[in-house]
């Protein structure tokens, strides 16, 4: 199911920078819809903004340009991906990592979502001894918790039903 | 005036528990400072968790001295094993490893940290004198000096990024209107909220800063490992290696007069920073030597007038802060939102209605700088120890500190997963060449930048050339758009010169 596909690194750049015009655009005229009128002898809030969206775009295109301009110039790194490069991609899995950690923290609690972070990061940072990753993951995890929320009194998520009772559990030991 | 203000500092900062924290930041600074991979900025960031449960002052002092401590830790890996812990220290590489490779290791480090030590006491030493003055001066700014001054701060930085001038003005552009994002700060309006009410609060800027720091930093390490080279085999044939003396440095005195000074007026200027003080210092040491040869093959000149200028700049970048409430850097522009977090009014009224702050901040310093010689020597002889900790180990760390950082700030994960969303899009705005530190610059003093320029509006009823016209707002300006045009200048310049001398 995999397809070689060859992508220009060139074209993320263009995408990036083409999305924040795109987004800057609909931010100019959103501003403009959502504020009142302005008031005489004033810039207003919306004024202000408008200014710098308006910069902003010019100033993104102008960069647009460039990088076309500049593409002959430029070493183009040719990446050839597919679904199993994305999968075992580094960043794409530290990204994925990162974000369904934030997502569960509420509901998971702290103790346990970075026990898991903690081991899976450091696998994939390259560690490989699974007693050092439990080890790393539990201390690291168990120091923080009796600094901040212990001898600092900053209280850290506990999570919600079963994970509230298993966090409230390891408190009390 | 300024013994009593002494006095009020001495008092704060030899309580024991502001002591022993100082003391406790100086070892955390010069260890998070030495490690590659966590800059002094990333120091500041996740040392700021412990600042929740302190008052203002006391934060402040703990945070300066990681900051100092951290920018002189850098010094060490980079003397050690030819990686600069901070960006700052990179110019120290060029002579500090060459001369652990002839077998002076010991040399070197003191050298660093002495020299560290000197210009981070006489850029405090200025701080003291310079800032009251400075708040003094400020108190007569209207409205439309004061955006002109933010303004500036946010001008030069395209100056000193001249290779990526229009990627870093948009990058601050990006940070001002960032700060426009919630409640209008003079009409009361909602802007960019879509009906969201945890926005009308604005953007959280420790969350932003924390992400765009720390996350980043270890998505990058995720993708790319700094390495550590091991300590190199020393031709010790011959060699004598002790302390450095006092008869030594004193043949270096030029060296460290000038790199303090240096140091310290590059760190008052907002947007510079320590590590523009150490590289200008450095080639200045260079190009002003009667044998520029010797650099860069171990001349201890080169690793004083490094080290004397990045720590000299630390006392510089607290200048604009504490007389203003302009951040000169990074490493200021946090320290200025843990304390805009506990309620601390910033500006020129600050050090005049309670200037225990600048006090308090001069005595951490000084107090600091003369701990951390102790403690990087401490720390330098087990290092080797603490560099064999794995990033494996020492990344999942950071991340957690980082979530400890961005939740305790108001106990909602919603911190939690702004903070991580501001460090991938931070390595995505950094890996495409755009300038992070511009964009944090720009969401601190947009804030400023707004309320004063439409204040100076509405008090010249509308009349946009009354505002610009006045005497120092101009002189200002002219600076600011003359900084902001210089890349495109210079070139025109320099070729105009070229053809003349052709």
């Amino acid at each position: 199911m995999t397809k070689q596909t060859g992508v220009i690194i060139m074209i993320f750049e263009l995408v990036f920078n083409a999305a924040l015009v795109i987004f800057f655009i609909y931010c100019f005229f959103y501003v403009g819809i959502t504020t009142p009128d302005n008031t005489a002898g004033q810039l207003d809030g919306a004024q202000w903004s408008q200014g710098l969206l308006a910069v902003l775009v010019i100033l993104l295109i102008v960069n647009i340009i460039k990088i076309i301009k500049n593409k002959d110039n430029t070493k183009t790194k040719v990446i050839s991906f597919n679904i199993k490069g994305i999968i075992t991609n580094k960043l794409i899995i530290g990204i994925a990592l990162l974000l369904v950690y934030s997502i569960a923290l509420s509901r998971t609690g702290f103790l346990l979502t970075s026990f898991i972070l903690v081991f899976l990061y450091s696998y994939l940072l390259g560690e490989r001894k699974i007693i050092r990753m439990i080890l790393t993951s539990a201390l690291s995890v168990i120091a923080l918790y009796l600094l901040f929320d212990r001898a600092l009194d900053i209280m850290l998520p506990r999570g919600t039903g079963i994970f509230r009772t298993f966090a409230l559990f390891i408190e009390s030991l | 005036m300024n013994m009593e203000l002494l006095m009020l500092g001495i008092e704060v900062v030899f309580t024991p528990a502001t002591f022993l924290l100082i003391f406790f930041g100086t070892i955390i600074g010069v260890i998070f400072g030495a490690l590659p991979g966590v800059s002094s900025s990333m120091a500041v960031v996740l040392a700021m968790t412990f600042t929740y449960a302190l008052d203002p002052v006391t934060s402040i002092v703990f945070l300066v001295a990681v900051y100092c401590a951290a920018i002189t830790g850098g010094g060490i890996t980079a003397i050690l094993f030819k990686i600069p812990g901070t960006p700052s220290s990179a110019p120290t590489t060029f002579d500090g490893y060459p001369m652990v490779q002839q077998g002076y290791v010991t040399k070197a480090l003191s050298i660093s940290l002495i020299t560290s030590a000197l210009g981070g006491i006489a850029a405090a030493i200025a701080m003291f004198l310079l800032s009251p003055q400075l708040s003094k001066a400020a108190l007569k700014f209207g409205s439309s000096e004061l955006f002109a001054i933010s303004f500036m701060g946010l001008s030069i930085l395209t100056a000193l990024d001249e290779g990526n001038v229009i990627k870093t003005i948009i990058s601050a552009l990006m940070g001002l209107w960032l700060a426009t994002v919630g409640m209008d700060p003079i009409m009361g309006h909602a802007r960019f909220t879509w009906g969201n009410s945890t926005l009308l609060s604005g953007i959280q800027m420790i969350p932003v800063m924390i992400g765009m720091f720390a996350i980043t930093q270890v998505l990058k390490e995720t993708v790319k490992r700094s390495t550590v080279e091991d300590l190199p085999e020393a031709q010790r044939v011959g060699v004598i290696d002790k302390m450095v003396s006092i008869a030594e440095l004193w043949k270096m005195k030029l060296t460290i007069i000038r790199s303090g000074i240096l140091g310290t007026i590059v760190g008052i200027l907002p947007g510079a920073g320590a590590t523009i003080a150490s590289f200008l210092s450095y080639t200045i040491e260079v190009k002003s030597s009667k044998n520029p040869e010797t650099y860069g093959k171990g001349n201890p000149r080169g690793v004083a007038a490094s080290e004397t200028a990045n720590n000299a700049a630390t006392g510089g970048a607290m200048v604009p802060l504490l007389s203003l409430g302009i951040p000169g850097g990074n490493a200021a522009a946090i320290m200025m939102s843990a304390l805009v977090m506990k309620g601390v009014q910033m500006g020129p009224l600050l050090l005049q209605r309670q200037p225990i702050y600048l006090s308090s901040v001069f005595v951490s310093m000084m107090v600091t700088n003369v701990l951390m010689v102790v403690v990087s020597l401490a720390v330098a002889k087990v290092f080797s120890k603490i560099l064999a900790i794995p990033y494996s180990v020492l990344g999942p760390i950071i991340i957690l500190f980082s979530v400890i950082g961005s939740f305790a700030l108001q106990n909602n994960t919603g911190s939690v997963i702004v903070m991580m969303i501001a460090g991938i899009f931070g390595y995505a705005y950094s890996k495409f060449g755009f300038n992070n530190a511009a964009l944090i610059l720009g969401l601190v003093l947009g804030g400023m930048v707004e309320s004063n320029l439409r204040r100076a509006i509405m008090l010249e009823r509308g009349n946009i050339m009354a505002v610009f016209s006045k005497p120092i707002t101009a002189t200002i300006m002219s600076i600011s758009i003359f900084a902001l045009l210089w890349p495109f200048i210079k070139p025109l310049i320099f070729k105009k010169k070229g053809n003349v001398a052709s």
